[in-house]
């Protein structure tokens, strides 16, 4: 398993990376002269994606070479695994006619054909990496640019399908490991305060304000009449303030308290043999704690994000055979747990 | 009901996807929900709850029936799914989406920190030619100098 995967991008360690789990960066394009993706046949689309394929051939980025692939050529399982690492959206695999993926090698960097925009180019780096994510989305934006013509307003910025992506059609979001801001209560207040400023904080997984794993994004609502850089640095700001509000309540409680919890955490993830992806999310949260603590110091931060990335039920489902039930995933899941930490 | 994406557990959550008026259904246990990460991909998750409130009541008094001449797509269509058809929508239905964007943007305009425009505002030979052919016609011999020159040097580039 771990062949297949140690090249992707989140087993690079990340700067803050006790809290911040990974950042992404994402800028919705469309191409002046074709209607939007959902009123094009899939002949037409088809014929689009090839002229983006032929305009993005040889163009690296950072390095990183683009490959192509057609969704049709994927499998249910290997595209709902791309959606549990946030490669592609949950829309775009459930159809996947007429789309196309380029992608980098570490999935990186990747722009999704014919989604509900004509692009959208998507970077993802491990911890809070907003200024570098941008940085290189802004480049790939550029290349393109200079090949293709964006539909663009001088008033509007750039036009997407849905009026709420007008201007940037940038989302930047940072999700962030909150175990002990969850346990005090405190995540719904601070997501109430940064919604005041433009930014949202919610549960990684589905809409419901907690999250099962403690894992939530943090990310810029705002699009028109703003930079793409100050909405980063909003983005960034407000970010190290919450790893810091984190980084103070994982000190809180007594050290003998955090000491047994950790211990223990680390006793059941040594000998599980069936581990669910939601206990898993929150003995990770408890080992942050610890780590934190100067616990426990030998686990690496890194390793338990990638342990996120990689267990989530299709990943498995992908790359073990006869793992296509939950009892049979949770102990795969397991396995994978005690042979890495 | 069993799960329609794992097949095994008893499914929890129903979630129905309205996308460019295409609706998808779909019954799923709350772990593969959870999997599938359901977040909109630009945090907009139910598009036509969203834009239910977004297009007031009185926006359906404009007539919808209206269409794009670019892609055809009908005002009434837009507001259902919540999504215009392509970029000349913007103008096309300019009047008609002004109070959608306020609502969802308020007053802000672009600033403008990236784009730079693919094409030069420059006319090309062709329209110039057709131009210089005009001024020939209007037997507007000193304007017609100055277009065959600007064409000259195009041609020589
Ligand atoms: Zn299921
Ligand atoms: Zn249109």
């Amino acid at each position: 398993m771990q062949n297949m995967t140690d090249k992707r991008w989140y087993y690079n360690a990340g700067k803050d990376n006790d809290t911040a789990v990974s950042t992404r960066i994402r800028l919705a394009r469309n191409v002046v002269g074709f209607p939007f993706p959902a009123r094009l046949s899939v002949t037409q689309k088809e014929e689009f994606n090839q002229q983006i394929c032929d305009a993005v051939k040889g163009m690296t980025v950072k390095g990183k070479r683009l490959m192509t692939v057609k969704m049709d050529d994927l499998s249910e399982k290997q595209c709902y695994a791309m959606v549990e690492r946030h490669l592609i959206s949950p829309e775009f695999a459930a159809s996947r006619q007429g789309r196309t993926l380029i992608l980098s090698e570490d999935e990186s960097i990747s722009i999704m054909l014919n989604e509900e925009d004509h692009l959208r180019i998507q970077v993802m780096q491990s911890g809070q990496a907003v200024e570098d994510c941008l940085e290189t989305a802004l480049e790939l934006e550029k290349a393109l640019s200079e090949k293709l013509q964006f539909a663009y307003d001088e008033r509007l910025g750039y036009l997407t399908a849905c009026p709420t992506n007008l201007g940037t059609a940038m989302r930047a979001s940072v999700m962030l490991h909150l175990p002990a801001l969850e346990s005090k209560g405190a995540v719904n207040s601070l997501a109430n305060t940064v919604s005041k400023i433009g930014l949202t904080l919610r549960g990684s997984f589905g809409e419901g304000s907690k999250a099962d794993t403690s894992l939530y994004q943090l990310s810029n609502q705002i699009t028109l009449g703003i930079t793409e850089e100050s909405a980063a640095q909003n983005l960034v700001s407000i970010a190290d303030q919450v790893i810091q509000k984190e980084r103070d309540a994982r000190k809180e409680a007594e050290k003998i308290v955090i000491e047994d919890k950790a211990y223990r955490a680390y006793a059941i993830l040594k000998n599980a043999r069936l581990m669910s992806f939601k206990e898993l999310g929150s003995l990770i949260g408890i080992l942050r704690i610890a780590i934190s603590n100067g616990i426990l110091t030998e686990l690496d931060n890194q390793q338990l994000t990638s342990l996120i990335f990689d267990t989530k039920q299709a990943n498995i489902a992908l790359c073990n055979k006869g793992a296509d039930t939950p009892a049979q995933r949770d102990k795969v899941r397991a396995d994978t747990v005690r042979e890495r930490i | 009901m069993k799960c329609q994406k794992c097949n095994a557990a008893e499914a929890t959550a129903y979630i129905k996807q309205n996308i460019n008026g295409k609706v998808t259904e779909m019954h799923l246990c709350s772990d593969c929900a959870a999997s599938l990460g359901y977040q909109g991909f630009h945090n907009v998750v139910n598009p036509f709850e969203i834009f239910s409130s977004v297009f007031s009541p009185e926006r359906k008094s404009v007539s919808s029936a209206k269409r794009c001449s670019k892609c055809n797509i009908s005002f009434a269509e837009i507001v259902k799914t919540g999504r215009v058809g392509c970029p000349d929508c913007y103008t096309e239905f300019g009047q008609e989406l002004d109070p959608t964007i306020k609502k969802i943007h308020g007053n802000a305009k672009h600033l403008n920190n990236t784009h730079t425009t693919l094409q030069s505002d420059e006319p090309t030979i062709e329209q110039l030619q057709n131009e210089l052919q005009k001024a020939v016609e209007e037997q507007n011999y000193e304007q017609a100098a100055v277009l065959r020159d600007k064409i000259k040097e195009r041609q020589a580039e």
